[in-house]
């Protein structure tokens, strides 16, 4: 018989997908700024991911498929998150913008709805508003 | 805090599966998806979430996941196969053929480094051409060189053999020998000479018997009255010939001179001796005269120049002394002339083969050049290989392969077992398995043929049984 590791829970595959997708945001500017990284090690903290198990994501982030959350304010948290990236180091480039709005579209909202989502989050992130919140008063509004 | 607009958030209605990222196709996370889901979805062996989410493990590398995804689908086609020998080798055949579809389209992306390796191998090729270029020019230089050592060895032959063909005169032996022995005379003769005169002109006191001019200046005694007189008078009168004979002998070596002075050298020589030998018979006649003065009653006036030319003893000095020298000399030049030229094929022999000597050291030098040469030659040609061998393998992971296919084989037994078909025919599945991987796959790793060679269901290839 074969004898493999334990396999991880669904949620745990929800967040390794978010945290390399995190990675990728970070790497789409072709600079690796030190705020981004810390945020990125802040952000697994705050979902309950070990270090290790974070760098070991990062060295191989392409094995990690894409596994959506299943509630919609989850996927907003995720969102979320890639927006914080975004202005981690202060300035929104086009190229992160793009990468956030394909995010989006990915999660499975709608087309028409994108851009007012991207810009949403992105003017949260700028005032720095707390995730918890954000996600409050997204649910609230749906 | 800005709120959203209401409706902002709604998601839009889906279907199927929970997605992975085949959509987003130039998302940068992980070149759009992994070579193993790629794959897995290619062969159509991700059927359902449920599959990805219980066997899944980030952790996992890719090739663990696709084992195990690997048997669950061997499970599954045999059941839609029947477990029959048949079906197996069908879906071999898929999967290998996806497997090798796949690795060729990663293959695409090595098409720069192809090119920079054809780059590489042009340049290692050139070089090899420049090389072997220059050792065609080395061996021509060898030859040449050896060529002209067969030259000169028969030349030297030529020279033992008839020495008229390579004109050169047979001298006279004859001629040798008299003017030797008549030089050797001659010499000493001068020695006897001079050493006499210089004692009588300088040294000795002269007696009424003397004024015979060869009692005054042949001494019989000279060497002997000397040396009772006194030792260092010996070694003077005895060494003091050597000057005319070192004379003689520069005059010689100055005849042979081209320089342009020469003329003029050799006049002064020639009359430096003069003066020389002009003193010595002045003096000795002088000598005569004056003894004659004294024994004579009469007044007679003192010697002069005049008188000295007048006088026949003087003449006779200068004769014996002087012009003998000059014939001494040229004596002198004609034996060393007679001795060169017989020595002249002798000596072409031995410098013909001083000539041999160093064309053979050159042909040595030239080998050796020549063997390293080669030698780069090789190395460059070994490069060149290796750098082709670079281009034109293609490692396929056959090892890796073959497992994936005995994992799939796996999942197809374990389902033959649960159907509780016998044991014969999983056994016939289990050797269909292993020629397949036997033909395809290979004895080595190393393969170098494209998917195109896998003809569906034809099973091209080695076939060892």
């Amino acid at each position: 018989m074969e004898n493999f590791t334990p396999s991880i829970s669904v949620s745990s595959q929800v967040t390794h997908s978010l945290l390399a997708r995190l990675l990728a945001l970070a790497y789409v500017d072709q600079e690796v700024d030190l705020r981004e990284v810390e945020l990125i090690y802040g952000i697994a903290l705050e979902r309950g991911v070990s270090k290790e198990t974070l760098e070991s994501i990062m060295l191989r982030p392409h094995s990690v498929s894409t596994i959506l959350p299943s509630t919609p304010h989850e996927r907003v948290s995720h969102l979320y998150d890639l927006a914080r990236l975004i202005l981690a180091d202060g300035i929104i480039k086009e190229e992160e913008r793009a990468m956030l709005r394909r995010s989006v579209l990915l999660y499975e909202f709608t087309e028409e709805n994108a851009d007012g989502i991207v810009d949403f989050l992105l003017e949260q992130a700028q005032a720095g508003v707390a995730p918890a919140q954000v996600i409050q008063v997204v649910q609230e509004s749906i | 805090m800005a709120l959203p607009k209401p409706g902002l958030f709604t998601l839009k209605p889906t279907t199927g599966p929970i997605v992975t990222a085949e959509s987003s196709a130039s998302e940068p996370l992980g070149r759009d998806a992994s070579f193993a889901d790629r794959v897995l979805k290619k062969l159509g062996l991700v059927s359902s979430a449920a599959d990805n989410l219980e066997s899944e493990n980030y952790a996992d590398p890719d090739s663990v996941r696709i084992q195990r995804t690997m048997r669950q689908a061997g499970f599954r086609a045999a059941g839609q196969h029947n477990g029959t020998t048949h079906g197996l080798e069908v879906n071999l055949t898929r999967i290998l053929a996806n497997l090798h579809e796949q690795f060729d389209q990663n293959d695409r992306q090595q098409e720069t480094q192809r090119k920079q390796k054809q780059g590489e191998i042009n340049a290692v090729s050139t070089e090899i051409e420049y090389r072997q270029d220059e050792r065609a020019t080395l061996d021509a230089k060898l030859d040449g060189t050896k060529q002209k050592i067969t030259d000169i060895k028969h030349e030297i032959h030529l020279l033992r053999t008839s020495p008229e063909d390579m004109r050169l005169q047979e001298p006279s032996r004859l001629a040798l020998w008299i003017s030797g022995i008549i030089l050797a005379l001659l010499t000493i003769y001068l020695f006897v000479f001079y050493s006499s005169a210089i004692y009588s002109a300088v040294f000795k006191s002269f007696k009424v018997d003397d004024n015979v001019v060869t009692q005054a200046i042949f001494d019989a005694q000279a060497v002997a009255k000397a040396y009772k007189e006194g030792f260092f008078e010996l070694l003077m009168i005895i060494t003091l010939p050597s000057a005319f004979l070192g004379l003689g002998y520069i005059l010689h070596h100055l005849q042979k001179n081209t320089q342009k002075g020469k003329a003029l050298k050799m006049a002064a020589i020639v009359s430096i001796t003069f003066i020389f030998d002009f003193i010595l018979a002045y003096g000795i006649s002088k000598k005569i005269y004056d003894l004659q003065k004294l024994a004579s009653f009469k007044d007679i006036p003192d010697y002069t120049l005049g008188k000295a030319i007048m006088d026949v003893d003087f003449w006779t000095i200068i004769f014996a002394g002087f012009v003998v020298y000059i014939i001494w000399g040229l004596l002198f030049d004609f034996f060393m002339e007679a001795h060169r030229l017989t020595n002249k094929v002798g000596a072409a022999i031995t410098e013909r083969q001083n000539q041999i000597q160093e064309k053979e050291t050159e042909c040595s030098a030239l080998e050796e050049q020549i063997g390293k040469v080669k030698e780069t030659i090789k190395n460059l040609i070994g490069q060149r290989h290796q750098l082709e061998a670079q281009l034109t393998g293609v490692i396929i992971p056959a090892r890796e392969w073959a497992n994936y296919l005995m994992e799939f084989c796996d999942g197809w037994l374990s389902w033959m077992t649960g159907a509780d078909m016998s044991h014969y025919k999983q056994n016939q599945c289990k050797t269909t398995l292993d020629q397949f991987i036997e033909r395809h796959l290979g004895q080595n790793t190393v393969l170098s043929y494209r998917s195109s060679e896998i003809d569906g269901l034809g099973m091209q290839g080695q076939s060892t049984n």
